[in-house]
């Protein structure tokens, strides 16, 4: 894929690219050649600007920039519990030109809840069989029941646009042995092209969903702890070689 | 009417008192944050495509509560840079990496300012639940007003803690960091930084 310099320097990472063209001593015509043939441009005349010199690949997840977290009301819905993913991966078969053809696995390991819980859990909970709140978690029962699940994933079904920029990806989400449908509303943010990357694209999204747990037989401390969980995700996906 | 007045005593046992959130028979009290029931969070754009989030792990705050005139309240934070987690995916690399943020002068440069404050100047009110908190935020020894949007949540009640109450906030704010002083990565990491916040705070014990 011909990486548009243009492009670059239109969504902002203008001191990286003229750092890797030397310190930005190149001219701006030299920029310019660099630009896609004129017909790659004619093809895609209707796409938004950010979508078009983006390949038409597999790619997955950059697993140093993505974040997943889950959050559900605490104490009848006074607070929020934030809690992240640190473990995830997803395979995007991706088409600038028509990006309701794309589709999307995603694989997330439970074990690798990140609670952020401050202080020596084990000292306040002398009866937990776990040794931290994040393994209590990800391993009990009551929660991910992750030695009987081990894998949570989603597997896209359908995608539609709703905006030059945003659309739904519909598909088909197993949490504890249980595959029921869930709608993602997800933004598509753009193209970066990293010099370290070589020619490879690098797509940036925001997705989020809610999803009721109780739907997925997880139905403890319902109502102190919400029934209704906020997933999201904002992260970037890499070309594959 | 017999009939009537054991429904109704029912009803004030089966329902809650009233709906959340509520200030009626919040506490106005000195209140402090519950800890395990708190989130702070950064996010800074990254190549102008995705979000990076960063927790802080480590802060306390004080709220001095007045329900009856929430304008009245005041409130203190204290947040210890280096006590920062990125989720890094590969665990030698994360440590060297929280390290750098915590300690380099690029990034959060705690060697020189040990701690980031914020302490409140002015509550205004918006909506029932609603208002604002602007404060001094201290941040590599920079201090500059900001000001955060924040929503009340209600009051809960968890017997292991007898008659304090607990009170539950969402905040946030963007700061732009060359404020601050911070201008490095310009152009891959965005000048706006948004602070968002969710959490408990405890009536403090008499």
């Amino acid at each position: 894929m011909t990486m548009s310099i243009k492009t670059y320097l239109t969504l902002g990472a203008a001191t990286a690219i003229l750092a890797a063209c030397g310190g930005g001593t190149e001219p701006a015509e030299t920029l310019e050649a660099d630009a896609p043939p004129v017909e790659a441009e004619a093809a895609s005349a209707e796409l938004n600007p950010a979508l078009v010199d983006v390949a038409e690949a597999t790619y997955s997840i950059e697993k140093t920039h993505a974040f997943m977290t889950v959050t559900v009301g605490h104490g009848g819905g006074i607070s929020q519990y934030r809690i992240s993913f640190t473990d995830f991966d997803g395979a995007l078969d991706f088409s600038p030109a028509d990006p309701t053809s794309s589709s999307i696995s995603f694989s997330i390991n439970p074990m690798s809840v990140e609670t952020n819980y401050p202080g020596d859990y084990k000292a306040g909970h002398a009866d937990s069989g776990f040794e931290s709140w994040n393994e209590d978690v990800s391993r009990n029962a009551r929660w991910l029941n992750a030695d009987e699940h081990p894998e949570i994933t989603f597997v896209s079904t359908a995608v539609e646009k709703t905006g030059d920029l945003s659309g739904t990806v519909t598909g088909d989400l197993t949490l504890l042995g249980v595959t029921k449908p869930v709608t993602l509303d997800v933004t598509y943010n753009g193209l970066a092209n990293p010099p370290w990357f070589g020619e490879r694209d690098v797509i940036g999204f925001d997705a989020s969903t809610t999803v009721l747990r109780s739907e997925f037989g997880m139905t403890a401390a319902i109502p102190s702890i919400g029934d209704e969980v906020t997933v999201e995700f904002s992260g970037e996906f890499l070309q594959d070689e | 009417m017999r009939h009537l007045a054991i429904a109704a005593s029912l009803l004030a046992i089966t329902l809650p008192a009233h709906a959340n959130p509520t200030l009626e028979g919040v506490a106005s009290a000195l209140y402090e944050l519950a800890k395990t029931h708190a989130f702070l969070t950064w996010t800074v754009k990254h190549n102008g495509i995705s979000g990076y989030t960063v927790n802080f792990t480590d802060f306390d705050a004080d709220l001095v509560f007045d329900a009856e005139t929430p304008t009245n309240s005041q409130l203190s934070v204290s947040i210890n840079p280096t006590a920062l987690n990125t989720n890094y995916p590969d665990p030698a690399k994360k440590v060297d990496w929280e390290a750098e943020l915590a300690t380099d002068p690029r990034f959060m440069n705690a060697g020189e300012f040990p701690t980031i404050e914020f302490v409140s100047t002015a509550v205004e009110q918006t909506g029932e639940f609603e208002g604002t908190v602007t404060g001094d935020l201290t941040f590599l020894g920079v201090t500059a007003p900001v000001t955060l949007d924040v929503t009340y949540g209600g009051v809960a009640n968890p017997p292991w803690f007898g008659q304090r109450d607990v009170i539950g906030f969402t905040a946030s704010t963007t700061l732009v960091r060359s404020d601050f002083g911070q201008n490095s990565m310009a152009g891959i990491i965005s000048d706006e930084v948004e602070i968002e916040f969710s959490g408990e705070f405890l009536q403090a014990a008499e």
